[in-house]
């Protein structure tokens, strides 16, 4: 690994990372990136990527930080960050929903049922979920949404449509927000489910986006829960989706730095035809630079939020602006890459020709979603200002 | 408040006890009128104050114990700065205490023993007179040279050579080495003309015309460049500071000033000017501090100090010129505080390298971080 991804790792974690680190030379396999990288399966949920999470589950890594009660290993944060950086780095399918998102959930606000139900399936990797909030009318104003959940004696009744729903045409189980209470004003309104993805009335129809990946519009048509799969208490959801959120907050930046460490590597490589190195052109050296500089201040802020993670406090602001910074920069480094490429830098992997495979060229082309999902950029701004500088709302 | 944010490692209670005197004492000696008033000091710095920090330790808590010093972490000294620069205080602590330094880790015995002990006391006010009229920070163009004990030749942009007791005056020797020269400022054949700059701290040209020399320091490529290292990750502390200060004041500024009925902090447009220069100040100081944190852990730093001056530099520049924006007209008058953090960020951009000189160091470093061959 290069100069850029050498965080600081604790002498007593070293091991842990060589273990990773040699757990994806073994079982991140040539069909589990390409697999992955198809866009079809969402970040890993196909035949390939879902034995893969299964190899993980072996080892207890899915729930790597929760207790051993519920098939956790209780190790610290420390762990899974370098887990999460590891995992980017080597372009391996992400944990998911259901470790991620659904797991510190049930375990905060779940049922006993609930927790015997999903939670070992989820951290041994047999069940998998997909999330399912964004609808055609609530982006960024989340708590606008609309899908109905309407009580019916010992169900709920789902009825609505969501749209950027990633996973669902591959997932098990949709990890749902849906509004319970029309009256009541937009955050008090709603509530979260756990819905079976091959329930009668459900459909999915796909939708192709620029960066290869596929994702959904999902109809609910009279789709019918049982109670016991709402989570805790009616109309509370936004609460437990907030708090939850601030739980998991890990945004790996080894993705990113991968991809301006193969842009340095291809700079220094002759050119067709040729020509001299890229990186002896003193514009291309000093673009590079600028994003080696902004790749430094990624890392501080990032080890920053694992630290904090570490001492056990709950960074939301922190991450806020971890969210808002690598996301842009994110952006310019995929800019940069197929910029200095010159005319190679708009060849797509399919083609012979292109550099490093396509790789960047395929990132650039799917980073206009990084500061648009997972909370925009103005989303961010706005929280840095009205929560952080308490300015008001 | 959650304005200021975690840098990213812990401070011990001690060090917070540090952080909460250094902002008491020049919060109380060191208001912005002070600061105002010094620029027309010819010392440029409070004098009873100085002798007041080296009672406190500060100047010396770098220094070994058996110079009079502290020998504390630099961790400790980067709170200092980052204070410092938070109350712009108008002294030479920084080139002080970063000239000891160089003194104490490439000086020889006697010489540690000579000014060390005059550091921590605060009777020597140190400074480090490198450029030339090229205004450059390298060591291959020196005109200034050593001969038969005396130094001759001009140097430019010298930081408060009017006050200082002593120069480390960087030359080149009879064989065409790189020394550095412990100069005394008042001697015939010193002189300092002070410079008008932007921001009205002091510099100088400085004039050796066969000034006689204390001592030399025999490697003088290894003492500047620490000297280059070790002062930008304290200009990173010192800006940091000054950044943080200058969020507050514009957030504050914000939620106060009325126009179209409502406080300006209630305009989106507004707010997203603050949450950048949130986002700027905030990696600056996670910046600065793991940087500070490296330095006292003893590992390498040159380059960090690099990318960090590259990064903080222009930082805190935007978040100069963003708070000038939120601030509107007020914010012009010259007596505006924030007009005067806007003017006394430049010499910490400029001097030991600008984000450009950094930039062109982290250019040299470059090659080295491709990861290898694409999979």
């Amino acid at each position: 690994m290069g100069y850029l991804l050498d965080y600081p790792v604790a002498p007593e974690l070293q091991a842990f990372q060589e273990e990773v680190r040699e757990f994806l030379r073994a079982h991140l396999t040539r069909e589990v990136v390409e697999e992955r990288q198809s866009g079809e399966w969402g970040n890993g949920l196909g035949r390939h990527g879902r034995r893969f999470l299964r190899e993980m589950g072996k080892r207890g890594w899915l729930g790597l930080t929760w207790p051993a009660e519920y098939g956790g290993l209780g190790k610290t944060v420390m762990h899974r960050f370098i887990l999460a950086e590891e995992m980017e780095y080597a372009d391996a399918p992400q944990l998911g929903t259901g470790p991620s998102i659904v797991g510190p959930c049930l375990m905060l606000y779940g049922s006993d049922g609930q927790k015997r139900e999903f939670l070992p399936g989820i951290a041994r990797g047999e069940i998998a979920f997909a999330l399912g909030y964004t609808e055609p009318e609530a982006g960024s104003d989340l708590a606008s949404l609309q899908l109905a959940a309407r009580e019916d004696g010992d169900e709920y009744v789902l009825r609505g449509q969501k749209i950027f729903n990633t996973e669902t045409h591959v997932a098990d189980y949709v990890w749902l927000a849906a509004r319970t209470d029309t009256q009541a004003p937009k955050h008090k309104g709603i509530s979260l489910f756990i819905v079976d993805a091959h329930s009668r009335g459900l459909s999915v129809q796909p939708i192709y986006t620029a960066g290869d990946h596929r994702t959904n519009i999902v109809f609910y048509d009279d789709v019918r829960v049982p109670r016991r799969n709402l989570l805790g208490e009616p109309n509370k959801g936004w609460y437990y989706l907030a708090t939850a959120l601030d739980l998991e907050r890990f945004f790996p930046v080894s993705g990113v730095i991968r991809q301006l460490e193969l842009i340095i590597w291809h700079a220094k490589q002759p050119r067709p035809g040729g020509g001299s190195p890229l990186i002896e052109d003193a514009l291309v050296r000093r673009r590079l630079a600028e994003l080696v500089v902004q790749a430094q201040a990624v890392r501080s802020i990032s080890y920053r939020m694992a630290w904090l993670l570490g001492q056990g406090s709950v960074p939301n602001i922190e991450a806020s602006i971890l969210k808002l910074y690598l996301r842009e920069f994110a952006q310019r480094v995929g800019r940069a890459g197929v910029e200095i490429m010159g005319l190679y830098g708009q060849l797509r992997p399919s083609s012979a020709l292109a550099p490093l495979g396509g790789e960047v060229e395929k990132y650039h082309r799917a980073s206009p979603v990084l500061t648009i999902s997972g909370g925009s950029s103005e989303i961010q701004r706005n929280i840095i200002a009205t929560r952080g500088l308490e300015l008001p709302r | 408040m959650r304005v200021e944010l975690s840098p990213g490692l812990g401070f011990t209670g001690e060090q917070e006890m540090l952080r909460q005197s250094v902002r008491a004492v020049l919060g109380e000696q060191c208001p912005l009128p002070v600061v105002r008033a010094m620029e027309q000091d010819e010392d440029g710095f409070p004098v009873g104050l100085w002798r007041q920090i080296a009672a406190l330790g500060w100047l010396g808590m770098l220094a070994p114990e058996e110079y009079g010093g502290g020998g504390r972490s630099f961790l400790d000294a980067a709170i200092v700065l980052d204070e410092m620069g938070r109350a712009l205080f108008p002294a030479p602590y920084m080139w002080t205490v970063l000239c000891g330094e160089v003194i104490a880790s490439h000086g020889a015995r006697e010489q540690r023993a000579r000014y060390l002990p005059m550091v921590a006391s605060g009777e020597a006010l140190l400074t480090l007179a490198w450029t030339e009229a090229a205004g450059v920070w390298r060591t291959d163009g020196l005109v200034t040279r050593l001969q038969g004990g005396r130094v001759h030749g001009e140097k430019c942009f010298v930081p408060y050579a009017g006050s200082a007791t002593h120069l480390l005056v960087a030359a080149k020797d009879g064989g065409g080495r790189t020394v550095v020269c412990i100069v005394r400022r008042r001697q015939a054949g010193v002189t300092a003309a002070p410079l008008r700059t932007a921001g009205w701290d002091k510099q100088d040209v400085v004039t050796l015309d066969g000034a006689a020399v204390e001592e030399v320091i025999a490697d003088g490529e290894a003492a500047l460049e620490q000297a280059l290292v070790l002062g930008t990750a304290m200009q990173c502390m010192v800006m940091a500071g000054m950044a943080q200060r200058v969020l507050e004041m514009t957030r504050d500024y914000a939620k106060s000033r009325v126009q179209f009925g409502r406080p300006i902090g209630n305009f989106q447009a507004v707010q997203h000017h603050l949450a950048n220069m949130a986002v700027d100040t905030d990696i600056s100081r996670a910046m600065a501090y793991q940087l500070a944190q490296r330095i006292a852990e003893g590992k390498e730093y040159a380059l960090e100090a690099s990318l960090a001056k590259a990064f903080v530099a222009q930082a805190a520049a935007r978040v100069m010129d963003t708070g000038h924006q939120v601030h509107g007209g007020i914010g012009l008058i010259t007596d505006h505080a924030m007009q005067m953090y806007f003017l006394r960020l430049k010499p910490l951009t400029n001097l030991l390298g600008d984000a450009d000189f950094h930039l062109r160091r982290v250019e040299r470093a470059m090659p080295a971080m491709a990861a290898g061959a694409p999979r």
